[in-house]
């Protein structure tokens, strides 16, 4: 039983010192192999917003986007929430979501009354947009119609290419579907209303996903082994910053591995803690029950309280006189009776063993056959002053 | 010189190795109680009975239970005599001092229900006649614990009537060499057998052993064990207070055979576990965890302090 303990010990700590070796050698490979292809890893953000802000726009955007969804032209969006539009788009370019340009768009696309014709037309810089617009203004009505279609195409792939701004972009189109007002091509105006809706929808779902990007990149790598845990093994490390980026949102924990893992670092603690288990078990192998002898001392608990023997008859008295001081050497249990104790007395090879013997004799005819008379009295003092000189 | 010494100097070159059955049986038979000896065949259960009742000269009777034998068989019934022309009573086996039930277990239930009755009551009644048994009167039943078909295990209502069950095991390895070496002297030995007790001595003797003296605080031990059997949490069934009296009566005869008058805790932990192995039930999910009745008599005795002072 005893060699099969040890063999079980050893084994625990032979599995939990060779996990802790393979999860030091082999962690970094387990993270790269953890991270999924295109899935954010490595991209770096200054993240200055805390994630109740973050969270706080994220949930504005949401209902930017309901708003927008139902409309079809830009005309829509001004006539019911121009303003909170603005408010939000303010906050995101303060908060670093939303760029400049982006912005200037939002308001141009949002409260096209604060921009006359020449402010809009000195936001384009892009010279081939100023020529379309210059024709547009001189054309005449049977030619607007044909001339707008082509130029809004042509911002089209201006715009999707990259070759001009948001901003110039929206101004461009701000400025078609004026001139088509006053011409009275009221298609024109139309499609150029949507086209700026478009694009501030576009503007909208960029946020959007710049937003979920940072929350993304402030949660930074995907899985990491966490150095010296013994019951997380792959944990993320988005508390860098000190704070989750939502409330209950506790990064992208993985599933928890348990298993016993004891760290290098420790290896002198387990040395310890095994060397004094291997002398217990030899304490134990060779009869010696130390805890036991130990809870006996402290408990001493077969011995009398020498206080409760005063009307007691003398060798009744004197034997368990006898034994409170014997029972300091050879400890006295509970259950043994006065002969096992006599006994154990004699296998110590105690020096007091045969007076000890006469005083367990005589007590043992007085307790039991109640035989009281000097004779024995005088046998068991004699005794107990003998084995007390001893 | 004790009793028990006197007698085991006799049976020592016949019985090898079975001082302990001895002393218990002696001590049963003081207290005028019934013997159940438990143990697998052909380790001298028979032997031993029949020692015990040529060393006290007293009449032994043999009765080898079956499954069809009748309580008239074992209690006697009356038949009727053609010369007088009257029903005369023919006594059955159980008329003797000291009776050897051989396999009791195999026996009826009902068969066994009488013999039990009549080791309770100390009598029978045959076709309404009330006979006493003869005195002293001692059953000493064996049982096979490792046969299970064909067999009436004893309800434990029943077992309660055994003063002591004894368990007998096999010999040493030494001592099954000295009866191979010896079988013939110790037969003959056994044929040779004389009383060392007379039947006057040993009803002295009975009557010396009501007297001997038992403190107070041994009446407390025996309690204090016989409770903690009821309240064992994987006892069903504990010692009821007859298992206390017996306790204390086979203690009495124990020291008395040891050549003392008065009873030490030592005598009651050395018969605790013959009188109380078979009055406990153990729960049966102890049970198929391996717990005996026997683990839990030692367990009892470890942990009940002796008296004090």
């Amino acid at each position: 039983m005893r060699s099969k303990i040890l063999t079980l010990i050893l084994l625990i700590l032979l599995i939990s010192t060779t996990l802790q070796i393979y999860e030091k050698t082999y962690a970094n490979e387990i993270y790269d192999n953890r991270h999924t292809i295109g899935f954010p890893q490595n991209i770096t953000y200054t993240i200055n917003i805390s994630s109740s802000e973050l969270s706080e726009i994220i949930n504005q955007l949401k209902n930017i986007d309901n708003i927008t969804s139902s409309c079809k032209n830009i005309n829509c969006v001004q006539n019911i929430s121009s303003s909170y539009i603005r408010s939000v788009a303010n906050r995101l370019r303060d908060e670093g979501v939303l760029s400049n340009d982006a912005y200037d768009a939002i308001n141009i696309l949002s409260n096209p009354g604060s921009s006359d014709y020449k402010d809009l037309y000195s936001l384009i810089n892009d010279p081939e947009i100023r020529s379309l617009l210059s024709q547009l203004n001189t054309s005449d009505i049977q030619k607007f119609a044909e001339l707008a279609n082509s130029s809004m195409n042509r911002l089209m792939e201006m715009y999707v290419s990259g070759r001009i701004s948001y901003k110039e972009y929206a101004a461009a189109l701000e400025l078609i579907k004026r001139l088509a007002l006053e011409k009275n091509v009221y298609d024109i105006y139309n499609l150029a209303g949507e086209r700026e809706m478009d694009l501030l929808r576009a503007i909208i779902d960029r946020s959007y996903s710049d937003a979920l990007l940072k929350m993304i990149s402030a949660s930074k790598d995907i899985s990491l082994i966490e150095k010296g845990s013994s019951n997380k093994i792959f944990v993320s490390q988005n508390n860098m910053s000190g704070s989750n980026l939502f409330s209950g949102f506790e990064g992208l924990r993985l599933v928890q591995i348990m298993f016993p893992s004891i760290p290098l670092t420790m290896i002198l603690e387990i040395a310890v803690v095994g060397v004094l288990i291997t002398l217990i078990i030899m304490l134990l192998r060779l009869g010696v029950n130390p805890l036991e002898k130990i809870s006996r001392y402290i408990t001493n608990r077969g011995v009398i309280d020498i206080s409760r023997l005063s009307n007691l008859p003398t060798p009744i008295k004197i034997y368990w006189m006898a034994v409170s001081i014997l029972s300091k050497r050879v400890p006295r249990y509970e259950n043994e009776t006065h002969r096992e104790y006599l006994r154990k007395i004699i296998e110590n090879k105690d020096p007091s063993s045969q007076n000890f013997s006469k005083i367990t004799e005589v007590y043992e005819l007085t307790k039991y056959a109640g035989v009281i008379n000097k004779d024995l009295e005088k046998t068991a003092e004699e005794s107990f002053k003998e084995m007390s000189r001893r | 010189m004790s009793m028990l010494r006197k007698i085991l100097d006799i049976v020592s070159e016949i019985l090898i190795e079975r001082e302990y059955e001895i002393s218990l049986l002696v001590a049963t038979l003081l207290s005028s109680g019934h013997a159940l000896m438990e143990g697998v065949p052909g380790i001298a259960k028979t032997l031993t009975a029949k020692t015990i009742a040529r060393l006290f000269d007293l009449e032994f009777k043999r009765i080898q239970m079956t499954p069809d034998l009748l309580p008239s068989d074992i209690l006697g019934s009356y038949v009727y005599n053609q010369k007088t022309g009257e029903f005369e009573l023919r006594q059955g086996p159980i008329f003797a001092n000291i009776i050897l039930v051989d396999e009791i277990n195999r026996a009826s239930p009902r068969t066994q229900s009488a013999l039990l009755e009549a080791m309770q009551e100390r009598q029978v009644t045959i076709e309404g006649v009330t006979l006493s048994l003869k005195q002293p009167f001692m059953v000493i039943a064996t049982q096979n614990p490792i046969e299970f078909e064909g067999v009436f295990p004893l309800p434990e209502a029943q077992l309660d009537r055994f003063l002591v069950k004894i368990e007998t095991t096999y010999p040493s390895t030494k001592g099954f060499i000295k009866i191979m070496s010896r079988i013939d002297e110790i037969e003959e030995r056994s044929r040779e057998l004389k009383p060392v007790i007379s039947r006057e001595e040993l009803f002295q003797h009975m009557n010396n052993v009501r007297n001997v003296r038992v403190d107070d605080s041994i009446y407390e031990y025996v309690a204090s064990i016989v409770e903690a059997t009821r309240s064992h949490p994987a006892v069903r069934l504990g010692g009821s207070p007859r298992a206390g009296i017996s306790m204390i009566r086979l203690a009495k005869s124990l020291a008395y055979i040891e050549g003392r008058n008065y009873v030490i805790p030592d005598d009651i932990k050395r018969i605790a576990r013959p009188v109380l192995i078979h009055r406990i039930i153990v729960k049966p999910e102890y049970e198929v965890e391996g717990v005996r009745p026997e683990n839990i008599i030692e367990n009892i005795l470890s942990k009940t302090p002796v008296p004090k002072p």
